[in-house]
């Protein structure tokens, strides 16, 4: 098995929220300074930062300027969305290991309810259909694997449902109140076949890590998280301009899968639980086929029956995910995963028993992914 | 649910194209459907891209006519579109599978909620944008 030799020492986040009112920077601050402390570390000990923006521009410098940190060796603005998050942290490891930085912040901060981003589209060919959003396009794709594997709403709703179970569980989640099969069925439709339900939640908030090496890390404050390995932004024409018709039903998993399991010398069947980039329903049951998890076409089915919850087979989005906790792009996921495995839950049903495995995910196109292990 | 469709022909639509997809919506003022076609491999290629996206090189590329003919690889209804949409839905969005094999992405007009089915037989409806360019779009043949 392979190990990236680096681990993560610290997390942080803000509080998530719908109405921050707060900068975009001010959210990154904040949820990088908890970070930091988590660590057990003071901001002047960070000499790297790596974060990612859309929409919002974010940038390092104002960060490091908004935590008095005095001086960095490396730094890195990454222009872009979702599927960067276990991106930056895969890249972060590379940095360490390179030499660049020893003490690398990640992070990732969004006014992403409160700062509403133009939506007349871009110079494209699909704004003048009336096809702007990120919702209608995974709807295309959801309703052709509904088409071509039978995939159900039934089975999309039970993704929403057992996600929601989660965040009940979990005071930093923005929707608790439990909902049922019914009301995920009597949720408006947004875009065929998406309902309000099936969709992440628009957040204000930020959420941090501190990546280090594993030998620095042992020193530090809590037990650390090692990172077994990543892959950043793997690509391929999956979804809309994919070139066979499966791959219209894929997303960059794809493609970051077969790095990932090669990479780690790991197997689907090995994570003891993963927290997969949620931003539809469906984008859970393209990636689960994707990696391996189960077969092309087979992943609505693979979510019936508790399989997801907390006491199945694989618990998945143990905090609530984007659907229920708050969309960070990934970055609250990642969170989740290092509580977990640092077993900050023991003792209550929010635990996932015997962590020692798990997996973060990035979507849509490309793919990015980690896989984390308790230290 | 509304069964009712709406055509969103009252919608303005504003163009704001690349320039290498100029030779596209020149087109359109004929009626003519032009596609980006990849000598080297033989194949088509949409949305308009600055190079072939088998080959990476921008010399492999020319524009072919197609006829429009195709049929319904997806499709969404849009019952809450963004701002430009808003109180013209619901709609539909398909994406059509060319018989060239290239998926086109564009509105589904003339065609109840119920019609729909994915494998139905589309040809184009063009929609005049009032400047003598039209907007390209589906309906069933």
């Amino acid at each position: 098995m392979t190990d990236t030799n680096c681990a993560i020492a610290g997390i942080g986040e803000t509080a998530y929220v719908r109405g921050a009112g707060a900068s975009t920077v001010r959210l990154a601050a904040e949820c990088s300074l908890r970070a930091i402390r988590d660590a057990g570390l003071v901001p002047a000990d960070i000499d790297g930062i790596i974060l990612y923006w859309l929409f919002e521009p974010l940038d390092a410098v104002d960060v490091a300027m908004s935590l008095g940190i005095p001086r960095l060796s490396w730094m890195l603005n990454v222009a872009g969305g979702g599927n960067n998050g276990a991106g930056v942290v895969t890249t972060a490891t590379a940095a360490i290991n390179a030499g660049l930085a020893t003490n690398v912040l990640c992070l990732h901060a969004v006014n992403r309810f409160s700062a509403r981003p133009d939506r007349s589209g871009g110079p494209n060919l699909l704004a003048p259909f009336g096809q702007i959003a990120a919702p209608q396009m995974f709807a295309l794709w959801a309703q052709r694997h509904m088409h071509e594997y039978g995939t159900t709403a039934e089975q999309l709703g039970e993704i929403a449902v057992t996600f929601r179970r989660h965040a009940g569980m979990n005071e930093r989640a923005l929707m608790r109140k439990p909902i049922t099969l019914e009301d995920y069925l009597a949720s408006p439709m947004i875009t065929t076949p998406f309902r309000l339900l099936d969709c992440c939640l628009e957040t204000d908030g930020g959420a941090a890590c501190v990546v280090t090496s594993t030998a620095r890390a042992k020193d530090l404050r809590h037990r650390p998280v090692h990172i077994l390995g990543g892959v950043c932004n793997a690509w391929g024409p999956a979804a809309n301009e994919g070139r066979t018709a499966d791959e219209y039903t894929s997303l960059g998993s794809r493609y970051a899968g077969p790095r990932l399991w090669e990479g780690t010398g790991l197997r689907p069947q090995d994570m003891d639980f993963a927290q997969l980039y949620d931003c539809f329903t469906y984008s859970v049951i393209a990636q689960l086929e994707d990696l391996g998890f189960c077969g092309k076409g087979e992943g609505g089915a693979y979510v019936e029956g508790g399989r997801i919850g907390m006491q199945g087979e694989l618990p998945l989005n143990t905090s609530g995910g984007h659907l229920s906790e708050g969309y960070v792009r990934t970055m609250n996921l990642l969170n989740e995963a290092v509580r977990q495995l640092r077993r900050d839950y023991a003792g209550t049903p929010r635990q996932v028993r015997d962590a020692q495995l798990g997996l973060v995910t990035s979507a849509p196109n490309p793919g990015s992914a980690v896989i984390l292990a308790r230290g | 649910m509304n069964a009712e469709l709406n055509d969103t022909l009252a919608v303005a639509r504003v163009l704001k194209p690349y320039s290498f997809s100029l030779p596209f919506w020149d087109a359109t003022r004929e009626k003519k459907l032009l596609i980006q076609y990849c000598r080297a491999s033989g194949r088509y290629q949409h949305p308009v891209r600055p190079t072939s996206i088998y080959t990476g090189r921008r010399s492999d590329l020319e524009w072919r006519e197609v006829s429009g003919r195709g049929t319904l690889y997806s499709w969404t209804i849009a019952d809450r579109g963004p701002p430009a949409f808003r109180g013209h839905e619901p709609y539909a969005v398909a994406s059509v599978m060319l018989e060239e094999g290239a998926l086109f992405i564009a509105n589904l007009v003339h065609c109840s909620r119920d019609a729909l089915l994915e494998g139905m037989k589309l040809v184009p409806s063009w929609h005049p944008l009032g400047d003598g360019r039209h907007l390209p779009m589906f309906q069933p043949a």
